[in-house]
């Protein structure tokens, strides 16, 4: 809670709460959430983000959650075509604010668990105790096969298993710095039959 | 992993956020996720998300943990209840269906998924709303009732503007927010 010795200018810290906490998704991706041409219409720029941050923050908001979205859904608005991508985004953010938490995604196909771990190491860095991370099992096929690291149709089925292995060894980075948790999906390798190879 | 390592450790424990509404998606939220961030279909009317996160707490207390549902919630608020709809009627009239469509076709590639994943949520979408999830319009609902429920995450049409309103307007009325609500005022 506030004490009488807080500034006006200075943002009251009050720490994490039992419940009750109020996030805002922030709009990483084109227009946001509104699939209409009758909503507004907008590009996911840095500026936004941190407007809407800054104002998050100074309203009381307890964290803001940047999703991720490798493939947009087209049509009149072209919705989400454009989105930026949610750690970066989010270091960004964390140097301009003061309280708010964030919780940037990760699309675990994308990156193997120790680099994510160490983005989030980095972002505590710029911002201690004000980073966690939001798992992304991914379900949209076009974003991963677009890159040519789309697992397969049996990733439908072991995309928590997946998720599970993949959180077991951030949390092992995390805790004491090291893991030898030989997983059987997420190993930070990608299976050799998911590396695009072009044939010319 | 052999020997894989990290340094600097981060300062404190790294909070984590898992989504997903199938069962497996909800276990494993149970099991190594600290939030569940959870979407559900309805126009103030909140209390229909609560089945959904009685599951939840169920899946974590069998896991012998804590794992508080974040509901994923759409803002219009104006002054008064007719104008919040009148923006919501407007939107929703030039619902984008192309992109609609090429999400929902995007959903359908997943078989394996339940009826009750986000996949399908997408499939039965019906094609005609511009989102499709909790939704508050032009009224205020006390969610922090529902057992379970940690907090919301909040999408707002206008986000500055909304984030503006809510902070002045609906926030001051929130029980759960009394201390902060008075805080930035």
């Amino acid at each position: 809670m506030r004490s009488s010795a807080t500034r006006a200018n200075q943002t009251p810290n009050w720490g994490k709460r039992d419940d009750g906490e109020i996030g805002v998704f922030l709009p990483i991706a084109r227009n946001g959430y509104l699939k209409s041409p009758a909503s507004p219409q907008y590009s996911p720029t840095y500026d936004l983000n941190r407007d809407v941050a800054i104002a998050a923050e100074r309203c009381g908001f307890d964290f803001a959650l940047a999703m991720i979205k490798l493939r947009g859904c087209g049509g009149v608005t072209r919705h989400w075509d454009e989105c930026l991508e949610a750690f970066t985004l989010t270091a960004a953010l964390a140097a301009v604010t003061k309280r708010i938490r964030f919780f940037p995604s990760v699309a675990v196909l994308t990156m193997p668990p120790p680099f994510a771990a160490r983005m989030v190491a980095t972002i505590d860095s710029v911002a201690p105790g004000r980073c966690g991370i939001n798992i992304v099992s991914g379900w949209q096929k076009a974003e991963y096969e677009q890159m040519g690291i789309w697992p397969g149709e049996d990733h439908f089925r072991r995309r928590y298993q997946y998720c599970a292995e993949y959180t077991q060894i951030l949390q092992e980075l995390w805790e004491i710095g090291k893991s030898d948790f030989k997983a059987i999906l997420s190993n930070g390798r990608l299976p050799p039959r998911t590396i695009a190879v072009r044939k010319n | 992993m052999d020997d894989c390592r990290l340094e600097p450790l981060p300062s404190e424990k790294i909070e984590i956020v898992c989504a997903g509404q199938s069962e497996s998606g909800m276990k494993f939220a149970a099991k190594d996720g600290d939030y569940y961030f959870i979407s559900g279909s309805c126009i103030n009317e909140p209390h229909k998300v609560a089945p959904s996160i009685a599951r939840l707490v169920a899946e974590a207390k069998a896991a012998g943990r804590d794992c508080g549902a974040l509901v994923l919630s759409l803002v219009i608020a104006e002054e008064t209840a007719d104008a919040a709809f009148a923006k919501w009627d407007r939107y929703k009239a030039g619902t984008d269906l192309e992109a609609l469509a090429r999400r929902a076709s995007q959903a359908g590639a997943d078989t394996s998924a339940g009826a009750d994943s986000n996949i399908n949520r997408f499939k039965a979408e019906g094609a005609t709303l511009p989102a499709n999830m909790v939704s508050f319009i032009g009224a205020h609902a006390d969610m922090a009732q529902i057992d379970g429920v940690h907090g919301v995450m909040l999408v707002f049409d206008d986000y500055i503007e909304g984030i503006e309103k809510f902070g002045k307007f609906i926030q001051p009325l929130m029980k759960s927010r009394a201390g902060i609500a008075k805080a930035v005022a």
